[in-house]
């Protein structure tokens, strides 16, 4: 055992003062009684008790040194062998990405996410470790390695929902840099998957990915460019493209808006799966 | 005759009459000092009773505090035709004392220290062990038929003879 505080056994003699105040008590105040006929009367009926009453002021004492002990104990935050050797290290990445604004679960993926993190963090042990990383547009460390769980809790719910871009990829590489080579590193991924290459990371080792959301079907601008037109001096030229990510063919329509006024708008007809540019 | 006792006779003021001699009395009851141990009526009746002297009202003012019981010692005075008026006094504080905690209880009559602690329950026992007591003197007196007076020592002198005049029927 090891004590990562061995200063706050000095605290121990706070157990001198204590003993001092117990012998100061039990002088018990003087009371004079013309006749003790009637407490004697009370008190010889507990007579069988007479033993206890006698060890109850020293079970106070006791009780009160245990407690200083324990205190003590405590403050000088002892830690078993087998605790630093069976500690974990972890990186939770929270996909904050625009994917994860939908609201195919209640109230939405982001909200998810943040509970399904909120149960890693309270199953956490005592010498655990616990990084948080954010992964949207530009992956970033929210929150250190710590054991604290006030800490890991206020930092989790400080990461906003964003509309950007999923850089999960990103994240996952970086939480694996933070990690180490630590023996029992792992990273928990809470993300709803809409992202590309997702099989790559099924595959990686110490990978606990929390899926959220559930599929699907989804019609969505893919790409998206506006520039001046090499034509026309005064007007500019868009390119658009739109993705039917479903598995069914849909109708929809692409409406244009410039200042919220309505500049163009084109009807649609995609097969499932079809990419439609213009 | 006045008779000073506490576990025996430790006083005496001689038979006397004449309102001549109530000063030397006052001065007898003034000069007494607090002495003896616990009470005993049954020892002091003993003492008293077989003297040779002639039969009369015997007036016992005490708080009757006997660890012995009183009824032996106004069983003695009765059947000697010594028919007792008691008059039994207390301090308030002995019917409901302020007490609780860890306290040594120091007995002033014998000087015997108890260690307790006293709780609210012990002096709801007390108040009724003290309560019972009163009354198995007034039950006692009722039963033989003798002049009993229960009062505390804040009642004024006065107030208490006219009270007791007024139950023997003097005063109106």
């Amino acid at each position: 055992m090891s004590f990562a505080t061995p200063a706050a056994f000095a605290l121990g003699l706070l157990a001198v003062p204590i003993v001092l105040f117990y012998i100061l008590k039990i002088r018990l105040r003087r009371v004079p009684v013309s006749t003790t006929i009637f407490w004697r009367q009370i008190f010889d009926e507990k007579q069988p008790r007479s033993l206890w009453q006698q060890l109850r002021h020293w079970l106070s004492l006791l009780v009160q040194l245990l407690l200083l002990m324990l205190l003590v104990i405590a403050l000088t935050d002892p830690s078993f062998s087998w605790e630093r050797l069976q500690a974990r290290r972890m990186v939770l990445v929270v996909d904050n990405s625009a994917s994860m604004n939908a609201t195919d679960v209640e109230p939405t993926r982001f909200i998810q996410a943040q509970r399904e993190a909120r149960r890693v963090i309270a199953g956490i042990r005592l010498r655990d470790e616990l990084a948080i990383i954010a992964a949207a547009s530009k992956p970033q460390v929210v929150c250190g390695f710590t054991r604290h769980r006030g800490t890991m809790t206020d930092k989790l719910q400080s990461i906003p929902a964003t509309d950007g871009p999923t850089r999960v990829h990103d994240a996952v590489d970086l939480a694996r840099r933070l990690l180490g080579d630590h023996p029992r590193g792992s990273v928990v991924l809470c993300s709803d998957g809409c992202f590309e290459n997702v099989e790559s990371l099924r595959n990686l080792p110490n990978l606990d990915w929390r899926v959220v959301g559930r599929s699907s079907s989804n019609v969505g601008i893919t790409r998206w460019q506006v520039r001046r037109s090499l034509v026309d001096p005064i007007g500019y030229e868009i390119l658009a493209e739109v993705s039917n990510l479903s598995e069914e063919a849909v109708q929809c329509r692409l409406e244009i808006d410039l200042n919220g006024l309505p500049v163009d708008v084109l009807p649609l007809e995609l097969a499932a799966g079809q990419v439609w540019r213009h | 005759m006045v008779l000073a006792y506490a576990d025996r006779i430790l006083d005496e003021f001689p038979l006397t009459r004449g309102k001549a001699r109530i000063l030397s009395l006052l001065r007898f009851l003034e000069e007494l000092p607090i002495q003896g141990t616990d009470t005993d009526l049954a020892r002091t009746v003993q003492g008293f009773v077989h003297r040779n002297q002639r039969r009369g009202l015997a007036v016992v003012v005490s708080d009757l505090f006997d660890p012995r019981g009183v009824s032996a010692g106004l069983d003695l005075l009765r059947h000697h035709r010594y028919p007792p008026h008691v008059i039994q006094l207390h301090d308030p504080r002995e019917a409901d004392p302020d007490l609780l905690g860890d306290v040594e209880l120091y007995d002033v009559e014998n000087e015997s220290v108890s260690q307790v602690t006293i709780s609210e329950k012990n002096l709801r026992t007390y108040r009724q062990l003290f309560a019972e007591h009163q009354a198995s003197v007034a039950e006692y007196c009722v039963r033989y038929n003798l002049s009993c007076t229960q009062t505390n020592n804040k009642v004024k002198f006065d107030d208490l003879v006219l009270r007791m005049m007024r139950v023997a029927g003097t005063v109106r």
